[in-house]
Order: structure tokens, then sequence, then C-alpha cells
């Protein structure tokens, strides 16, 4: 594909005091001041929220983001793909440039969360859930649980093997000045934290979290850039009990991860770093197998090999991921992919992992009914 | 006895016939009586139930006799994985398990 990534802008994320649209337009504002002279007025937007009008009451994203950045008059979409949106949402700015319909798009994702009750949040966010699903009650922690202990007891793993995942993702944090959770944690903080929706406990869960990223996405420039290489997205069936469970885990993750790779002309070999939805920690695991990185049943035992550490040989969420960063719905697919950019630019500060050319950006929305795969790389254009 | 719906094309088994159409394949979907009778394939127990559930909310997934995974609200504690028992509809339209002793 012939798009490349200009600029980005990432908030802090966490408890905010400023409202959807105020953090939209700060993340928007250090995109365009960081990108260059000649592009920093883009001819289109895209904003994606997955939740805006339950959770922040408010609708019409496009024009309320077009004139908080003094771009009233720009034409615009809003994208929903439930926790996958900003992944969404890249992936049509990307698709808006690759069809020469724009030259220079701004995609903006964002998110606020913490200004409802815990109740009012997670009923918002069952609402990706299938009907039949919602008549019983679920929410979005309690069909994970009921997912990852399919998972577990295919593969016969305890949920305290997961610890695992959250106490290396955030560790990784530290090194993150827009995490939630900058700080470590110990296996036994995470096994004996409160209680979620059994047994997923708190600190294997991620976060209601603020925030908003942007991108700022045009042709390639004759100089080195990281560009878009390959994408990939599918649908699955909504109820998850009823569907196709083997191999268990995320079917439309393995759509999409097979056409990004087709798109991108790469193998999972020739990644060399990713951001994985670890929006529960046993998905990482189920991430890991469904992007080819091991085979079924093998991503603790990768984990805990190291495969994955950020000087492993293929660092998984060098950033903290969803767990160290906290998961403003909306908005996580986007810094998934912001983070993978700063990656492949040499740009991740303390997070930096070693010299990536090939990175990869894997987002799941809802239960996995809507997930997203984007192969960025580091290269000269033509 | 409960009902569940089964595409005519792919097999696939769903709860309801609400959604018409198979998702899977766009196949028509049949009615089938089932016993109700499974094993617990999984359980959660949800401290913070979204509105107008009570806490401790309760989930089983269960593993039907003839009819796939299915998911249900267990309402007498948290069933053990594994554990038999038969589901039934309750007149809101979810099914509710009912463990064996």
């Amino acid at each position: 594909m012939s798009v490349a990534i200009a600029s980005t802008g990432l908030t802090k994320f966490g408890r905010r005091n400023e409202g959807l649209i105020e953090l939209l337009v700060e993340a928007g504002r250090e995109a365009l001041e960081g990108a260059p002279a000649s592009a920093r007025r883009p001819d289109c937007v895209v904003v994606g929220s997955m939740a805006a009008g339950a959770l922040a009451g408010l609708e019409s994203l496009v024009p309320r983001v077009a004139n908080g950045l003094g771009l009233a008059g720009l034409p615009g979409w809003r994208v929903e793909s439930a926790s996958a949106t900003g992944a969404g949402a890249f992936q049509l700015g990307a698709h808006l440039v690759a069809s020469s319909a724009f030259e220079r798009v701004l995609v903006l994702a964002g998110e606020k969360m913490t200004a409802q009750a815990t109740g009012s949040t997670t009923t918002a966010l069952a609402r990706s859930l299938s009907a039949n699903e919602v008549r019983h009650g679920a929410t979005m922690p309690s069909m994970a649980s009921l997912l990852s202990q399919l998972y577990l007891a295919r593969y016969h793993l305890s949920i305290e093997d997961v610890a695992e995942v959250t106490v290396r993702n955030r560790a990784c944090a530290q090194g993150n000045p827009k995490a939630q959770f900058p700080s470590a944690v110990t296996a036994a903080q995470v096994n004996e934290s409160r209680m979620v929706s059994s047994p997923l406990r708190l600190l294997h869960v991620s976060a209601i979290s603020d925030g908003a990223g942007a991108v700022l996405l045009t042709r390639p420039s004759s100089r080195e850039s990281v560009v878009v290489r390959g994408m990939g997205q599918a649908t699955d069936v909504l109820e998850v009990a009823s569907r196709p469970m083997e191999p268990l885990g995320f079917r439309a993750t393995r759509q999409a991860a097979r056409a990004a790779y087709d798109q991108a002309g790469v193998g999972r070999k020739e990644v060399q770093t990713s951001e994985v939805h670890d929006a529960f920690a046993p998905f990482q695991l189920i991430d890991l197998e469904d992007l080819g990185f091991c085979g079924p049943g093998e991503g603790l035992a990768w984990t805990r090999a190291g495969r994955g550490d950020p000087n492993g040989v293929l660092p998984v969420n060098p950033s903290g991921g969803l767990l160290g960063r906290g998961h403003p719905v909306g908005v996580s697919g986007l810094a998934q992919i912001i983070e993978v950019d700063r990656q492949l630019r040499g740009e991740a500060g303390r997070m930096q992992a070693g010299s990536p050319r090939v990175g990869l950006a894997q987002s799941v929305g809802g239960l996995g009914s809507h997930n997203f795969v984007t192969i960025l790389g580091r290269e000269q254009s033509a | 006895m409960i009902t569940v719906f089964v595409c005519s094309g792919c097999g696939l088994h769903f709860p309801s016939d609400e959604i018409r159409r198979c998702p899977e394949c766009g196949g028509t979907l049949s009615a089938k009586e089932l016993e109700g009778r499974g094993r617990v394939a999984a359980a959660t127990e949800l401290s913070v139930p979204p509105e107008g559930w009570a806490a401790p909310h309760r989930l089983v997934l269960a593993q039907v006799d003839g009819g796939g995974l299915l998911l249900a609200l267990a309402t007498s504690g948290t069933p053990e994985v594994g554990s038999t028992g038969r589901l039934v509809r309750r007149p809101e339209g979810q099914l509710s398990w009912q463990g064996d002793g």
C-alpha cells in the first residue's frame, strides 16, 4: 500500500479531567504539530469512538473534532468497531489515502469512560455482545471469563499461570510515560487482587480509562518512512457459544492476520515488534497463537521462554499493552499502531526494543466479533 | 425440554431464532427439541453486574447433549466445571442451569 504515517499524537491514559473532544483535540494537535509543514492541513478526518453517546453524552463527533482543531469544512467519517474501533478508523483512513480519494487523512480515536459509574460503563460495553448474551446479563468480563476457562481447560493451564502476562506487561509499562499503570506488580499481587468475574481478577483485566490518539496519514515521501504494508480484518458470529470453536481462539484474528500477512508479503517470522490485544490477560496467549507466533496451546510456554520480552525474538507489548497502558476502548487499536510506529522509528524511549523494521498491531472488537491486524514497515519508498 | 435452532447448511446451533438466518452461512434455522441435559463447561460469578441485575450474577456455559454450548443463568450458586444438570427455559426467555443433586 502507498500509505505512510507522517506523524502521531497520543494523550496520557487514565482518569482525565478533560472531556472527550478535548482529549481528541489534544491528540490531533500533537499529530499536526509533529507533521512536516507541507502536510499539516489534512483534507479529511476519520474519528473513532466506541460509545461516545453512552459514555460521554456526545454524538456528531466529526464536526466537533474538526471545529476543535480549527478545521471546520473538512469532510470526514466516524467509525465504530467496539473495542477495535481505533484499528478500524486507522484502516479506513489508510484505504482513503491508498485509493487516492484524499492525500492527507487525520485519523483520531478517543474514549471518555470514567465519567460514568462502573455499572453504567459495563452495561454500555456489553452492547457489543449478542442479544441473547445481553438478555442473560452477560458483560465483557463475564464472557471473557467463560471463554478463558475453555482455553485454560483445553491446555491444562491454571488461572494462576496467567499472572505471568500481567506481570510482564506491567513491567514494560514502567517505561511508558502515557501508561495508566507505570508500575510493576508481582504474580502474588495479581492472584490476590479482587475478583471481577471468577476466575478473572482485577489485575487480569485492563482498566476503564480515558484517552485519545491521532495519526496523520499521507502518501510516502522519497525518504525513509513508516508505511502501511498490510491490513486485514474479519467479523465472526456474535454469539460466542455458537461459533465454531476449533481451534480455540478468535477466528476473526486468524482471518485478519492471514489477509494482513498476504498483503504485506511477510511471514510471522519477519515481524520484529508487536502490540496485541490483552484486554484480559488470557487473551494475550490466545492472540499469540492466532497470529501464528506460536502453536495452539503454546502461548504460555512461549511467553515464559522470554520470546516476547523486549529483548526476545519478537517483542510483544513493549508499551505495556492494554493491561499497562489502560484501555479506553475506542482508542486502544490506534494506540497500538502508534506504539508500533514509534518502535519502528526508534523513538520509543525507554520502551524501545531493538531496531525493528516490521511491526504488527492486533485488535479485538467485542468478544472477538470484529478483529483487525495491521502490519507496518520502515522502508524507503520508490 | 428446551428448543434450540440448528442451521440446515452448516449445523451450528443457536439459542434463539431471532437472528432468522445463520450468521455463518446464511442457511435457514430449524427448531430442535433437546432434553437439555448436559455438563458445565465454564462458570463465572460477576461482582459488578450490568444495570438491572443483582450481584453476584452467575453465568454458565453448558455443553448440552446433542446441542453444543449454550449460555445460561446459574441461580443456585456457582456450579463446578464438569458437574451435570439440565437447562430450562425461563418465561423471560433466558436459559437457566439446574444442577443435579
